[in-house]
């Protein structure tokens, strides 16, 4: 499954959520309000790789790529509705 | 010709611009979309500001799809010229285009590289025009096929 561009909802592992708790509360990263709580972290992935998926996240100052590393992931929902579609005609 | 994209995804840029968008820009959401949000633990506007970039996004691949299967459209004129594409599907999950067409009496289809197209988008390249020639050679009706230069 190709997840670039992809909104999907993260289930981080306990390690995940104290690392997610630890980089939140320095307060360089701006994530939405809830966003994070509970080890659930929904953010638009920019692409994946074997270290992990790289996230678009909000800093002070502007957007930036965060990876998430596989092993903090315990799982990953996709909410999007997989049989959307849009059309043009030329 | 007609051009689909199933599956919303957004760019970075566009992510980035939906950012700053003013909020009476951002799409209303519905019920629906409402708990989608809470699910995610995102704010409503959160939510809407990632369904804004995936229309924009949306909206400029159709654009691309187009150009791609215009100019795909008239290669394959010149290959046999019965044959026409009727639509060009990009299956964001797949990472494929799915090409159909037909002649006077017979149907085709073919799927095609996403990643292939847009680096031959993106670059004009010879060898991948090559490349994505030959798939159509081999998928398209054989009725008066010349040789693709």
């Amino acid at each position: 499954m190709n997840l670039k561009g992809k909104s999907a909802t993260f289930y981080l592992s306990e390690e995940g959520r104290s690392f997610l708790d630890s980089v939140a509360g320095d307060g360089l990263y701006v994530f939405d309000v809830g966003n994070g709580r509970h080890g659930i972290i929904t953010a638009d992935v920019e692409d994946s790789e074997d270290l992990g998926v790289w996230i678009r996240v909000k800093r002070r100052g502007g957007s930036k790529f965060f990876l998430l590393r596989w092993e903090f992931i315990i799982g990953i929902e996709i909410g999007e509705e997989k049989s959307k579609v849009i059309g043009l005609r030329g | 010709m007609e051009v689909f994209v199933r599956g919303a995804r957004s760019s970075s840029r566009d992510w980035s611009a939906a950012q700053r968008a003013p909020l009476d820009l951002l799409p209303q959401l519905d019920d629906e979309q409402k708990a989608e949000a809470q699910r995610g633990n995102l704010s409503e506007e959160a939510y809407a500001r990632t369904l804004y970039a995936q229309q924009l996004t949306g909206q400029a691949t159709l654009q691309r799809l187009l150009k791609f299967g215009q100019w795909l459209d008239a290669k394959i004129e010149g290959i046999n010229s019965e044959c026409r594409i009727d639509s060009v599907e990009l299956n964001t999950w797949e990472g494929m285009l799915h090409i159909q067409g037909k002649s006077e009496y017979d149907s085709f289809s073919f799927d095609l590289d996403e990643d292939v197209v847009e680096r031959f988008m993106t670059t004009g390249s010879a060898d991948l025009e090559a490349a994505i020639l030959r798939v159509v050679e081999i998928f398209l009706p054989r009725g008066k096929v010349a040789i693709a230069s």
